[in-house]
Formats: structure tokens, sequence, C-alpha cells
């Protein structure tokens, strides 16, 4: 059985013999760009779904600025056994779901402005947090001790809140990992937590609807929300989110060890987002043993190619490509076509080109055409509006 | 690689422009061919279609003073920028003395911008070549239209190697002497080391 795992730096997919990685975290050395990153390898025992870490050696206090060298973790994170609902497991490496409940791409890749759910999502009600059943075994609230912050770490990835966790532990900070929505919104109210951390495609109740009933506690008016990134693909240009609704912040996930704990002290100490603008990123490599390490780090192999579970992702890229150039390359007869209701017809030849290119860079198994065909509407669309034609073909 | 003529004392180095579709590669080799010393150059030539679509390259000789007696001689070349011309850009590369990677600054090329940096470094691999070895720069071209990435990050984005940068409109001339003048500068710092 292959462990997958990839690389934040680079993007480079990695598949490894399963038996060779070790249980817990471990740290894997990209082959390709050398970067050093965690990967999280669950035990064969299924595991409950709410883990509770707290600072293993004498907690720092909240002031305290984060010490910046990743301080090392001999011992796996104290995990909290709490009595939850079941929940079918989740795969040892979490790639984007590709099953039937709806998955919202809300990453910093994403124009925020423009996110909206797909128009057949099964959107998890509301209402599925006042199940009286899952409330009765919900933890008693908790009395904050010694001022410390409380963060509800919630993302459907156990290696993400598993570093969330790490990086707030080492800070002060008690932490509660959580992998669907309606449980985070559960223990946010239980907990009266003075931070939150939404992934936003989250299992049962998508991030945002999480903040949103967030916002309308007025029992929760004092907690921050912060949203990281549910695909994060750092080979895709990003841009700024206009619009968190509602969060207060958002962190992408290669920086939860440089910046996450500083994000959170200053929402909570001063109610408003850490200013990043002259943030240089350092180099943090995540805590495990030098033996594992060494045992990861002899297993890299190649890069995964046909397998690789962002092959859509990089084949719907590829497709936006062929059609900017496309685009570009007939200004004239995309304007006359547009007016005329004649476009694919004049732009016939180059779509044909583009998609014999199309198909000699993606595999047989992917629906290349109809990427093409959805990029290629996508920028009509806007074209459209930026010459502001009314007409649909 | 360069081309050393004995017989003539002539070094020829190839330099070539590449990046994505209509980033302004050909206006780069257009202004420098009109607002160059005509002794000091060849025939440009440009095998485009009258939609300035450049289906092959761009050719542009350049003489540009001597070396140890040798005089050296660069050969400017662009290659098609679309997507679909993968093999024609793999062939240019071909012995390369000196890269120009011409960026479009436009937010929408944003994607080509990268996709097209990305086929470069794989191209220069499969002739063996490492981009941090060859003599690069970037050009930040389009600095003029709307619609504009900052410099701050497209450097973050486009250069994160730290390769010598300019801001550019190639349309008016803006950027493009100084482009050339840096990386035909690395070439020759390249030459000297090996002479």
């Amino acid at each position: 059985m292959a462990f997958l795992a990839t690389c934040p730096n680079c993007d480079t997919r990695y598949s490894l013999n399963d038996s060779r990685v070790p249980v817990g975290q471990s740290r894997l050395k990209c082959s390709k760009c050398k970067e050093i990153f965690l990967i999280t390898k669950k035990t064969t025992n299924a595991k409950p779904k709410v883990e509770t870490s707290t600072p293993t050696t004498p907690v720092q206090p909240p002031e305290a600025t984060p010490s910046p060298v990743a301080p090392k973790v001999e011992s796996p994170v104290v995990e909290q056994s709490v009595e939850k609902a079941p929940t079918p497991p989740e795969p040892a490496f979490s790639a984007p779901e590709q099953g039937t409940e709806p998955q919202a791409d809300f990453s910093p890749d994403t124009d925020f402005s423009t996110f909206s759910a797909p128009e057949n999502a099964q959107v998890p009600t509301p209402a599925v947090p006042e199940t009286p059943a899952v409330k009765e075994r919900s933890p008693a609230p908790k009395q904050k001790e010694n001022g410390e912050i409380v963060v509800i770490a919630a993302n459907s990835d156990e290696s993400i809140t598993g570093a969330i966790s790490d990086a707030l532990t080492k800070a002060g900070m008690k932490v509660t990992r959580i992998h669907d929505g309606v449980e985070a919104l559960e223990a946010a109210e239980s907990q009266s937590a003075d931070v939150v951390i939404l992934d936003v495609s989250l299992p049962r109740l998508y991030g945002f609807e999480v903040c949103e009933h967030i916002r309308d506690n007025p029992e929760l008016s004092h907690t921050k929300i912060i949203l990281s990134a549910s695909v994060y693909d750092e080979t895709r240009y990003k841009r700024k989110p206009v619009s968190l609704y509602g969060a207060d912040d958002y962190i992408e996930k290669h920086h939860i060890h440089d910046l996450l704990p500083d994000k959170v002290k200053c929402l909570v100490e001063t109610g408003k987002p850490l200013d990043t603008t002259n943030f240089k990123p350092s180099f943090h490599t995540m805590a495990i043993s030098e033996e594992a390490e060494q045992e990861v780090l002899a297993v890299s192999e190649a890069p995964i190619t046909s397998t690789d579970p962002e092959g859509e992702e990089k084949a719907r890229r590829l497709a936006r490509i062929i059609v900017s150039d496309i685009l570009l390359y007939n200004a004239e007869e995309i304007t006359e076509g547009l007016q005329n209701g004649t476009v694919f017809t004049l732009l016939e030849d180059d779509i044909k080109d583009g998609l014999s290119f199309i198909r000699t860079r993606v595999p047989e198994e992917l629906p290349a055409e109809t990427y093409l065909k959805e990029a290629l509407e996508e920028f009509i669309e806007k074209k459209k509006v930026e010459l502001d034609i009314d007409q649909s073909f | 690689m360069s081309f050393i003529n004995y017989s003539a004392r002539e070094i020829n180095c190839k330099i070539v422009y590449y990046g994505p579709g209509l980033c302004g590669k050909t206006s780069n080799l257009n202004v420098i061919y009109k607002k160059t010393n005509p002794d000091s150059k060849g025939k440009m030539i440009s095998l485009a279609t009258e939609t300035e679509r450049t289906l092959f390259f761009d050719f542009l000789p350049l003489a540009l003073g001597d070396i140890k007696g040798f005089k050296t001689r660069f050969h400017l070349y662009t290659v098609p920028g679309q997507i679909f011309y993968d093999a024609s850009r793999k062939l240019i590369l071909k012995g390369v003395d000196g890269i120009v990677f011409v960026a479009d600054s436009q937010v929408e090329r944003m994607d080509a911008n990268m996709e097209s940096l990305d086929n470069m470094e794989l191209n220069l691999e499969e002739h063996g070549l490492d981009i941090k070895k060859v003599p690069y720069v970037i050009q930040y071209n389009k600095r003029d239209m709307d619609d504009i990435v900052p410099v701050e990050e497209l450097r973050k984005v486009l250069n994160p190697n730290g390769v010598p940068d300019f801001e550019a409109c190639a349309m008016d001339g803006t950027g493009v002497f100084e482009t050339l003048k840096l990386v035909v500068k690395l070439v020759l710092a390249e030459l000297k080391k090996g002479a």
C-alpha cells in the first residue's frame, strides 16, 4: 500500500512505501526542491475524531514570543479522548475530495469575491448542530486556565490539524483538533473558544457556514475566526482574498508554523489581523526524531505522474492557459464572433488545435475536452461582460 | 554554447527571448533592430504571420565589441510563446548562451507566465542546462497596461532566485536596452571565465 505525500513547496507528489513510513509525524525531504516538510501517518487503530493538544513543556504565557526555531517534540501530542458520533474513517493522506459531497474551493488561490457553492450543492443543514444526541456528548464548557488562549483547529486533514496544534501548543495555547464542521461549531460554543481556525471545505458544515453561526451567536462575540486554505497549490498564481465571509483573517498551509501563532495572538490581543506586510518567512521544520527523518528520507521515490491526484487541477490550469492563448491571438475574431453569435465557428480551428494539444498532456481518463470547453465558456462570459454583450449562445 | 570561428576571429553567442504568447518578445527585438547602428546589425528574420504570431522564431544578429581580438556577434532569437509550439521552443533553446524571460505583467497572464517559466526550465534541462547556471535575466513587460501585477509580486512568483530583472514597456522601448545590455554583460563574463 502506498503512502501519498505532496511537497508544499514545489507541489511534487510522492508515493512512499507505506511499510517504511513510521507512524506519527515524520519529516520528508523533497528530492526535487530539497524542501523538508511534515507528513503524518495514522495508526491502524481508529483514533478519536477530536484530539486535544496541550503544551508538553511548561506553558509559556500567551504573551511570550514563540521560539524562532521549532522545538522538538519527543512524544506524540496528548490526545483528549472525547466520545463523538461515529464518522467514517478518513484516508491517511487527505487529497481534495471528489466524492458526492460538494467541496468548496475556498483557497487563497481563488478570488474569494467570486466564490459560490456549486449550484447542485447539498449544503449541510445548519440545523445539524442542534442534534441533541451530539449535543449531549459535547464536553462541558472549560475554564480557561491562566488566561491561556483556547483555539479550535478544524480541518478534515489530520496532518493540518496536527501542524496547527503543534505550532500553537508550543506558543502556550490550548488547541482542540476537530475534523468536521458540526463538531467545530459545537466545540467553539462549549469551550467559548478565543480563536477558531477553519478549513473552508469541512465535512457536514462548510467553514463559512460555521463562521456565520459563530457570528450569529452573541456568546461568541469575542471569538475570532481564521480561515485556512482548503486547497493550496503553490504553483498557481494567487491573489489576496477580497472577502473572508465574516472571518477575521486567513492562513495558507505553508505558513502554519511561521505565521499562525503570531496571527492568533494578534487577533486575541488587538482584535485585528496581523499586518504581514513586512513578513519574511523563516525556515521551520516540524519536530520529529532524527531516526524517523532518516527513515523517511531514505524512502523518497520518484514523483507521481499518471496517478497524480492533483492531475485534474493541473489539467484545468492547462485548459485555461490554452484558452487564454487562443483568445489573446484572436481578439478581433472574438469581438466579431460575440457580436454575431459565431464565436465558436470562428475559433473552430484553434479550439481543435487546443484540444489536440491538451490531449498530449492530460491522461486519457480525464475529460480534457470538458475542461477546455468550461475554460472557454468562462473566458467568453468575461469577455461578454467587458464588451457589454447580453446575448447568450 | 558559443560558437567560435577562429578563421574569422569571431565568437557567436546565442541569446533567446523566452516567454508566454504575446508578452512582447518580438517587440523587444523590433526595438533593438530599429535603434541599433546599421553597421552592427544583420538582417532581422521574422517568421511571423500577419497576426504577429511568431510561428518559429525571430532572429537578429548584433556585433558588440571584441574579446581578446575576437569579434563577438550576438544572435538574438525569440521563441513562439503560444503554448502549442513547444517543439519549436525546445529546438531554439539548443546551444543557448543567455536567456531573457519576458513576463507579461497583466494579471490575467500570470498563469501563462508561470507555465512558460516551468516549460523553459524543463526544456533547458532536456538540453542538459541548469537555469541557475545560464546567464539569465527577467523582464517584466507591459508595465504601462492597466490591470498589472505589482513588481514585488512578480518577483516573488517568477524570480525566486533573485536574478537581475527589469521593468519594461517594449512597445515604446522602455527597459529594452537595459535588459539586453545586462544579459550581454553576463554572457561576456561567462565567456571570459572560459577564455
